[in-house]
Order: structure tokens, then C-alpha cells, then sequence
């Protein structure tokens, strides 16, 4: 009888103790924060090293690749090879501009109806990226969304040269911030270090997160201010690249109100306007940056429906649906790893 | 042999009071006034202020076209020569892991601070 009780004690408190245990370890592990600005957008990190030395080492190569990623696809720097590319239709650019043109051409092709990069000049019209965007007249939209053609993009690679036809330019828009978060993976991913990495909002989370080998990911309520989110996904990395990207296209981007209307800038390539459905946002996870920065447009643009589901499917990505009557949906795939937060929201009814 | 599940006093108060401090424990990790803001100049940390015990209007020159600031536990922008002003639409910030940018600036507010919860990033 002693024995039993002594043994309860005994229990008793290796439970105290690992409660007080498990809530003094709860606190997150360390890991070292850096920030830079590339293509119009912020960039945080974090880097889970053992050693400070290491994780300097890590944020300098993700702040260099932006930098990269920056001079070849920026649509704000006028010196960008894209922007070069688009003033004069020729150029010998960087490797790394050729390997992610030929890439985004090769989904631009899967993705037809949705996404289209050779209607920049219908973008430049619109003015987003300027400080005065302005609806275009009707003519104006006509006439430049009649010249877009992928076929007018011509990569030499024997020559390293890009050719554009006179009559179009490029909008790299939905794969920029993506192309740029897969050279950041393949920049780092020698280091075997845990990292995530926000371009903008498109996220890189590289190796085992600090929450059971999960990465927290979180997606920006599209009704509240930046700093509130909707749900939260816990997402492993445990593929092949062992990386995860998120990629977010939503409608609170980059809008202007004129003559009492809100333009947003996410374009319709069948119409040249601001796309017009039920969604808010879509978010888009996959193992490639580039593609979940095609595809969250691609599904916002393409809508909710049978069509995008098979989409997604084909190229193995999850997503997340936000409408605008407060209703969500996702992919089966994120069952087990969604929560969400704003309890406003509720789950759509098929 | 006999197995007894007979609890003594003594056992319950050991227990109860174990437990007690675990809570404690907790509730003081868990409510550590602590949120702090800091403010990133291109890189740059220029000035950090312990949001959670300040009381009084702190105006912040930012020395590039900024004015943050701060009062009430809250901080925000005030002003900027950006032309979108999204930094000033963005609000004010009073909760760890609230983070406000002017991007034409290259000037971050970031709130850091104890809080459970907190995601590792936020895709939008």
C-alpha cells in the first residue's frame, strides 16, 4: 500500500514538473530576422541556425538572390532586364532571366485562359504599378488584349537571347515574387538549415518547422487590416525539395476607386478589366514558388469550379478559397492542417 | 498483494500545490508585458520603443521622408512623402507580430513581444 502511494507521488510530480517543464520550453526556438526591399515588395526571414555565424550567412544569400531577382524581373526598376526587355525588345540577359522565362512560358501555356504575360501593355494602361493608375478608355484595352500572344516570345538559348514582338510587352506580375522565392530555396538549400522566407507575401518555408517540424503559415484576412489573418495552415516540408511555397493573389492588392468603382489589379486576360467573381482570395500551396505564384492568379481568375479544382490536381497544389460572402473552401490535402482563425467565416456550402 | 488508489491529504496538497506553480508559471510566461516596437531604416535598426510601458506622445523623425508615432502603447505612421501612402492607411500597431511598412521608404515597424500563437509568416 505504501508502495502504490509513494509511486503516486512519485508520478505526480514528474507531471508537475514537465508541465512547468513543457511551458518553459514552449517558447520558440531562436532564430535570426532580416529584412530587405526588392520588386516592390518587403522581404522577412528567419533563419533557425545553431550557430550566428551560419544564419548571417543564410539572410545575406536570401537578401543577395532578391537583389537578383530584382535587376531580372522587377517591373518597377527600369533598369531590369524585363523592363529592358520590354523598351527594347531584345536582349542577352542573365541565365537565371532565361531559365524563369522559359519555365513561366511553359505554364503560361497549361494556364492559357487564365494568365498570360504577354499582355503588359493592357497592364501598363491600367497603371498599377505607378503612382496614378487610371481606368483605360474601352478602344485602348481592345487593341493591346488583341496583340497578346505567347507565340511572340521568342527564347534563343543556344544564343542566350529574348526576343519580343514589337506590338507586346511582358507582365511578369504573377510569378515574379515565386520565381524569386525558388532562387532563394535553390540559393540556400546547400545549407540544410530551417528557413522561412516572405517575399512580399509569397512564402518559402524551407526544412523542418519550429512547431513539430511544421511551418505556421497564415493567410491575411481579406476583409481586415494586413496585420489580421483568417486561417492558419501547418504546413511540412516533407517532399522531395523539402520546401513548401504559399502564394496569395487577393483582390485588396493594389486597388484605386474611380468615379465611385474599386479597381483591383488583378487583369482578366479575356477582358483586359479587373477579374469580376465571387472570390476575395485564393491561396494557393505547391512545391514550386513559381507555380503557386501562377496559380493562385490562375484560380482567382479561372473562379471556384470543377475546371481549377482539376488545375490544381494536375500540378499536385492545395488551395484555399475566400469568397466574398465570408464562405471559405479548400482541397481535401488541407484538412488536417487548417484552422481557422476568424470564426466569421464560415465553411462554404457545396 | 493489494493495490491501493487511496490519495492522502498530504498527496493532494503536493499535487495542488505542484500545479499552482505550473499555473503561475504559465500565466506569467503568457501575460509578460513585453511588446516592443522596432523601427528598420533600410536594414537599419534606428529606434526601438517599449510600446507596453509607454505612456507619453513620442514623434519619431525617421530622417527619410517619415514621421512615426507613438503614443497609448500604440505606434504608427504619421507621415511620409511616398505618394501611395499605404504606411499611414496601414494603422496602428499594438499587438507582437503587427508589422507596418513603407515600402518607397524602405521603413518597417515591427512589433516583437511575447505572444502565443503567432504564425511563422502570413501569405497574402
Amino acid at each position: 500500500m505504501k508502495k502504490s502511494v509513494s509511486a503516486l507521488r512519485y508520478i505526480s510530480v514528474i507531471c508537475a514538473l514537465s508541465l512547468i517543464f513543457l511551458t518553459f520550453t514552449s517558447c520558440a526556438p531562436q532564430f535570426k530576422e532580416s529584412s530587405s526591399f526588392a520588386m516592390g515588395s518587403l522581404i522577412t526571414s528567419k533563419v533557425y541556425a545553431d550557430d550566428e555565424k551560419t544564419a548571417d550567412e543564410i539572410c545575406e544569400i536570401i537578401n543577395s538572390s532578391a537583389a537578383k531577382a530584382d535587376k531580372a524581373l522587377s517591373a518597377t526598376d527600369p533598369e531590369s532586364e524585363i523592363s529592358k526587355l520590354n523598351k527594347e525588345k531584345k536582349i542577352f540577359p542573365s541565365e537565371y532571366l532565361i531559365s524563369v522565362m522559359k519555365d513561366t512560358i511553359l505554364l503560361c501555356n497549361i494556364l492559357e485562359r487564365d494568365v498570360d504575360i504577354s499582355m503588359g501593355n493592357v497592364t501598363a494602361l491600367w497603371g498599377f504599378a505607378t503612382d496614378s493608375p487610371a481606368v483605360p478608355s474601352d478602344e485602348d484595352i481592345k487593341i493591346n488584349l488583341e496583340n497578346r500572344n505567347i507565340e511572340k516570345i521568342a527564347i534563343d538559348e543556344a544564343l542566350g537571347k529574348i526576343t519580343i514582338h514589337d506590338s507586346i510587352s511582358l507582365d511578369m506580375g504573377a510569378f515574379g515574387k515565386g520565381a524569386a522565392c525558388d532562387l532563394i530555396y535553390e540559393n540556400i538549400s546547400s545549407y540544410k538549415t530551417p528557413a522561412i522566407v516572405s517575399f512580399g507575401g509569397t512564402v518559402m518555408a524551407y526544412e523542418k518547422g519550429p512547431s513539430d517540424g511544421k511551418w505556421k503559415i497564415a493567410i491575411r484576412d481579406p476583409f481586415a487590416d494586413a496585420s489580421s489573418y483568417f486561417a492558419t495552415l501547418s504546413l511540412s516540408t516533407e517532399t522531395s525539395k523539402h520546401a513548401v511555397f504559399v502564394s496569395t493573389s487577393g483582390n485588396y492588392e493594389k486597388t484605386f476607386t474611380q468615379d465611385g468603382i474599386a479597381y483591383h489589379h488583378i487583369l482578366d486576360p479575356n477582358t483586359g478589366y479587373p477579374v469580376e467573381n465571387d472570390l476575395v482570395s485564393v491561396t494557393v500551396i505547391s512545391s514550386s514558388g513559381l507555380q503557386a505564384d501562377a496559380l493562385s492568379t490562375a484560380c482567382y481568375i479561372g473562379g471556384y469550379n470543377e475546371e481549377t479544382l482539376k488545375t490544381l490536381e494536375s500540378f499536385f497544389a492545395e488551395a484555399v478559397f475566400v469568397f466574398k460572402d465570408k464562405t471559405y473552401a479548400y482541397t481535401d490535402g488541407l484538412e488536417d492542417s487548417i484552422i481557422i482563425n476568424n470564426k466569421d467565416y464560415k465553411e462554404k456550402q457545396q | 498483494m493489494k493495490h491501493s488508489l487511496t490519495i492522502k491529504k498530504a498527496d493532494i496538497a503536493v499535487i495542488t500545490v505542484i500545479l499552482l506553480i505550473a499555473a503561475a508559471v504559465f500565466a506569467f510566461s503568457g501575460k509578460k508585458a513585453d511588446c516592443t516596437a522596432e523601427i528598420i531604416v533600410d536594414g537599419q535598426l534606428i529606434k526601438t520603443v517599449e510600446l507596453w510601458k509607454n505612456n507619453e506622445t513620442l514623434t519619431i523623425n525617421a530622417g527619410n521622408g517619415v514621421i512615426i508615432k507613438a503614443e497609448n502603447n500604440e505606434i504608427f505612421f504619421f507621415e511620409s512623402d511616398c505618394s501611395g501612402k499605404n504606411c499611414i492607411g496601414s494603422g496602428r500597431l499594438s499587438s507582437p507580430g503587427d508589422t507596418a511598412v513603407c515600402i518607397p521608404n524602405k521603413t518597417i515597424i515591427k512589433l516583437t513581444g511575447s505572444k502565443n500563437g503567432l504564425p511563422d509568416a502570413v501569405s497574402y
